[in-house]
């Protein structure tokens, strides 16, 4: 008869045998469907970016080649990108899309293991799971050079942190070297990822009052305060080198210049108006529920389902003193940390009033967390229904199985846009349209023009092959649609959003009422989803004239 | 786990890494195509100078360059071919002057035009100039009716012929 300890070994096997063959199949859909998502408006910026930062290291770092933008942020994911894109033979930003996919994987993997660590290989699963099915950072993972590379780095610092509560404060150098690896990766990205070190300070006081309380003698008290100061000043200078390294424009003052760079971003300034609950606020003064209600109308049902059950879960331990022990180990200091880890971020940004918009796209990296502990307390929450009835754990995985389908059967119908989803309980993307931010990063110009460029040669092959058109875009750059547009159809700039230009088509795209502008002509096509306009394009040749009721778009 | 990632994006890497280098490109540090040109193997005709500068040796303005391949048909049938430029390019088929783009003065333009081609083998060949400002050129073309596109590599050979029959048989 197997053992118990068998059972469960034979059972953990199972389940990692699954979390490796779900991760595969993430890792297949994301190869063979990365070009399939169009550029964001951030992107072209970051590739010029990471090229000059290349070419600053080819001119043998002299001072006159380094780039003179984006000189705020790190250089790494930047530098990266640009050496990956050598290694094939797409554009510059589809290769990019590649490479940023490849890197939200790898965040994929740092959440499991995370999930792993603290709840065994269900949770694991359940962690990599919910966070394949979140489309906020799905979504993301192709065309984001910015806060998706910045969440990886994020939820990597958590999992060696957690490490690092596991170990003690005698943790082998190994981890110390992991951690400052990590945590320099996701500074080089954003000079935000300085929290990663804050962290690491309040998790070595921590440990060390936990250490002095408990002997309550000064030598080997102040003994572990030199080792643990040593230690942090090691992390420190390790991911601060990583920092500075790909990054030209602190090269002259490594010290000072970054936390100029710091003290910017605090400072960050956005002019623009942003969506919400139906209103253009200024993304200066978004109300102070912006973002919890961003996030509760944009993670999915299932998700907030199982937070929900989570919170109550440690209510019910945190009430009663004969369970609240068991939180008192090391992974009850873990989840402790992921939950202010979760929260701190977004927090901070509601009690600073710092400039918000976009809905959750700079609050990405607080998502794996997130996904880590709704695992935890779903896993939990079945080992403890299993103990009880097993059929009604089967009934409870089913449950849960179902609600992540339903999402992946959102996902799909809205490829390659995922990040666009709105849950259930808040109407879906039909009622977001017009309460919330939705596609507001110009991800379907691709589409937009590879339809015009196939219905011109369709009605209009001999003026298409023989000639050109004229187009033009609300509120974004020429690049973000001719990247995608052929050599055929010129770009003209309008001097102001509003100028009335005569072109031969325009379009636009969900962000300030775009897709609502120029209604006074004709409709030719139009990027839709779930029955909304994504991307509307309009007809300016000659002779078309709109028709009652189809000016405006939902 | 890392091995999931890794070898299927190795093994992807590996399999795009080299496209065919099809066409035969020369490159003149002039516009006129006078003098030693700075010679190479290219995957298609499809190049903006303002985002990648041309090979080493060539000047960003007033330069000029020339490719040619070889196009294998396994049936007789039109094909539509279109070469977009800033500045000027034109296109030659078998030795006929066939997209003429040349002397569009200095700003982008799309010609194209319909040509009727025999099964086999044809050359093609694109010449372009650049004198200031914008620097690109793209040959399209629709193979199967669909709008016009890079074109794919397996209808292309390199050109390993003389000057007078860069295809062999063809002129």
């Amino acid at each position: 008869m197997l053992s118990m300890k068998t059972i469960d070994e034979h059972r953990e096997t199972v389940l990692d045998g699954i979390s490796i063959a779900a991760f595969a199949g993430l890792v297949l859909l994301s190869l063979a469907t990365f070009t399939d998502y169009g550029m964001s408006w951030d992107e072209t910026g970051h590739a010029i970016y990471g090229d000059s930062i290349l070419q600053y290291f080819e001119a043998g770092m002299v001072e006159t080649a380094i780039p003179n933008t984006r000189h705020t942020y790190g250089g790494g994911y930047n530098l990266a990108a640009a050496l990956f894109s050598k290694l094939l033979p797409h554009t510059r930003i589809t290769s990019n899309h590649l490479f940023t996919a490849l890197l939200g994987l790898v965040g994929l993997l740092g959440t499991w293991r995370l999930g792993r660590l603290l709840g065994g290989a269900a949770a694991g699963l359940l962690a990599l799971l919910l966070l394949a099915t979140l489309p906020a950072y799905y979504g993301h993972m192709f065309n984001n050079p910015k806060d998706l590379p910045f969440a990886v780095g994020y939820i990597w610092v958590l999992y060696y942190l957690c490490r690092l509560i596991q170990a003690g404060p005698r943790a082998p150098p190994r981890l110390w070297i992991a951690l400052a690896l990590a945590i320099g990766l996701g500074m080089t990205v954003r000079i935000g990822g300085l929290l990663g070190i804050a962290y690491l300070a309040m998790i070595m006081g921590l440990q060390w009052l936990a250490f002095a309380l408990r002997e309550r003698r000064v030598k080997p008290a102040l003994e572990l305060a030199g080792s643990l100061a040593l230690r942090g000043v090691f992390v420190t200078l390790v991911a601060w080198a990583i920092m500075v390294l790909p990054w030209p424009a602190v090269h002259r003052a490594p010290f000072s210049l970054p936390l100029q760079a710091l003290r910017g971003f605090s400072k960050y300034h956005h002019s623009g108006y942003t969506l919400f609950r139906g209103e253009y606020v200024s993304a200066q003064q978004a109300p102070w529920d912006y973002l919890p209600q961003y996030f509760m109308v944009q993670l999915p049902d299932v998700l907030l389902a199982v937070l929900a059950i989570g919170l109550l879960t440690l209510i019910v331990y945190l009430a009663k003193p004969s369970l609240r022990g068991a939180l008192w180990n090391w992974r009850g200091a873990c989840v402790a940390f992921l939950i202010f880890a979760f929260l701190f971020p977004p927090s901070y940004a509601i009690v600073r009033r710092a400039t918000i918009y976009d809905g959750l796209r700079h609050f990405l990296f607080v998502l794996p967390p997130l996904c880590v502990l709704a695992a935890l307390a779903a896993s939990k929450s079945i080992r403890w229904i299993a103990e009880r009835s097993k059929p009604a754990a089967y009934a409870t995985t089913a449950l849960l199985g179902f609600g992540v389908v339903a999402v992946v059967v959102e996902m799909v119908q809205l490829h390659p846009y995922q990040y666009v989803y709105f849950n259930r309980m808040s109407g879906g993307l039909p009622a977001a349209a017009t309460q919330y931010e939705t596609e507001y990063y110009a991800h379907s110009f691709k589409e937009v023009a590879e339809k015009l460029a196939d219905r011109m040669w369709e009605v209009d092959r001999e003026r298409y092959l023989d000639g050109s058109y004229t187009v033009t875009a609300c509120g974004i750059r020429d690049y973000v649609w001719t990247e995608h547009l052929p050599p055929n159809f010129v770009y003209k700039t309008p001097r102001w959003r509003s100028e009335r230009m005569s072109v031969d088509f325009y379009s636009g795209y969900r962000r300030n009422e775009c897709v609502d502008e120029r209604a006074d002509l004709p409709i030719l096509l139009t990027v839709e989803r779930q029955g909304v306009a994504l991307n509307v394009l309009r007809d300016g040749r000659p002779h078309q004239k709109a028709s009652p009721g189809e000016a405006r778009q939902r | 786990m890392f091995l999931c990632l890794l070898v299927p994006t190795l093994l992807y890497i590996w399999a795009v890494r080299e496209p065919p280098q099809r066409w035969r490109a020369a490159y003149f540090d002039n516009e006129r195509m006078e003098g030693l040109a700075v010679v190479r193997e290219e995957r298609d005709v499809d190049h903006d100078w303002s985002r990648r500068d041309p090979p080493t040796g060539i000047p960003s303005e007033r330069f000029s360059a020339r490719w040619d391949s070889c196009l294998t048909l396994d049936r007789t049938q039109t094909v539509a071919f279109q070469l977009s430029s800033d500045d000027g390019s034109r296109l030659y088929i078998d030795g006929a002057l066939v997209v003429d783009n040349w002397d569009q003065g200095e700003r982008a333009q799309t010609r194209g035009t319909d040509v009727s081609l025999e099964t086999g083998e044809h050359h093609l060949q694109v010449e372009y100039r650049q004198m200031t400002g914008l620097a690109f050129v793209t040959l399209a073309a629709s193979l199967d009716g669909k709008r016009p596109r890079r074109i794919p590599p397996e209808h292309l050979r390199s050109p390993d012929g003389d000057a007078q029959r860069p295809c062999g048989d063809v002129r």
